[in-house]
């Protein structure tokens, strides 16, 4: 069993290696929506409110700095921040 | 045998049997190379497993929107057929051709000559890979669709919502559209969004090539089912 478990480990880091870094993520979504990054995002801070709202800020790597919000039924808008 | 063993003056043993066997073999090839000649020249005997085969594909690209399922297996089918009876004479020809060799050079002409036989069922092979999409799209099923781009790695959380937020916002303005009526008048720009939006969705994913193409592959689909949406 614990061969196995052991065996198992790096198959899980290549998995989790092969995942959507949330810094890529974020940079993916703000040039969906139009927005210039550079690249994946830097000083990702992530809240969400009572009502089940987030908000994420984050700043790219051109200097650019966005606030994600989305919605509790799921609704996403990219915001830039001055 | 030793009837068939003659020994000659000079104490040489020749072997009658083998020259009769040589000459069955080469009325063999003979009939083999003649067979061939005539499946090349009539295209009738050959084909009499390929007929069916090249008769095929010719009457599929008209009906090729209508029902292109049943077609696509049909060649499939086929495909493997024509190549078939082509090999089989060559590979008899070429047994029976090898004690002789003088006859190499027939054998190759028959084995040459079978070969054009799979080029005219390969030129419809060629042209079926456009109308492949359709019979691929038929087995189409938006919800199992759905849930693969839900369970994909290849994008993030925050990238899935941006998509579906889009998603969303597509299918609200055709139903905006189709309450005020002008949904033919917006259908071209409907159309372009949806292109826009199923491109997007290419694009992000590059590490899930399998789920892309049946994106693609059902994308007619997925605006005919956007098309249907009901106010």
């Amino acid at each position: 069993m614990k061969h196995k478990l052991l065996l198992l480990f790096p198959l899980l880091l290549a998995m989790s290696a092969l995942a959507v870094v949330p810094e890529e993520d974020v940079a993916t979504t703000i040039t969906l929506r139009g927005h210039q990054c550079g690249g994946p995002a830097t000083d990702v801070q992530e809240r969400q409110d009572a009502e089940g709202n987030k908000t994420i800020a984050a700043l790219c790597p051109n200097g650019s700095r966005y606030r994600i919000d989305v919605t509790k039924d799921g609704r996403l808008t990219v915001t830039p921040i001055r | 045998m030793d009837e068939t063993v003659i020994v000659t003056a000079q104490g040489e043993r020749r072997y009658l049997w083998s020259a009769g066997e040589s000459m069955i073999r080469i009325a063999l090839l003979f009939a083999a190379v003649l067979l061939s000649c005539c499946n090349h020249a009539q295209k009738a005997p050959a084909p009499s497993t390929a007929v069916p085969v090249t008769s095929a594909p010719r009457p599929a690209p008209p009906p090729v929107q209508t029902a292109p399922a049943p077609q696509e297996p049909a060649v499939a089918k086929t495909a493997p057929p024509v190549v078939a009876p082509a090999k089989e004479p060559a590979k008899g020809a070429s047994q029976e051709a090898k004690p002789v060799e003088v006859k190499t050079g027939q054998e190759k002409a028959a084995e040459k000559k079978p070969a054009p036989t799979p080029t005219p069922a390969a030129a419809p092979a060629a042209k079926e890979p456009v109308a492949a999409p359709t019979p691929k799209a038929k087995g189409f099923d938006l919800d199992m669709l759905t849930e693969r781009l839900k369970q994909t790695s290849a994008i993030g959380v925050f990238t899935k919502l941006a998509i579906n937020s889009d998603a969303t916002d597509l299918i609200d303005a055709v139903k905006k559209y189709r309450k005020l009526a002008v949904l033919q008048a917006k259908h071209a720009e409907v159309r372009s969004r949806f292109d826009g939006l199923v491109m997007k969705i290419l694009a992000l994913l590059e590490d899930d090539p399998e789920l892309a193409r049946n994106i693609y592959l059902a994308r007619e689909q997925i605006w005919s089912s956007l098309l249907e949406v009901t106010p």
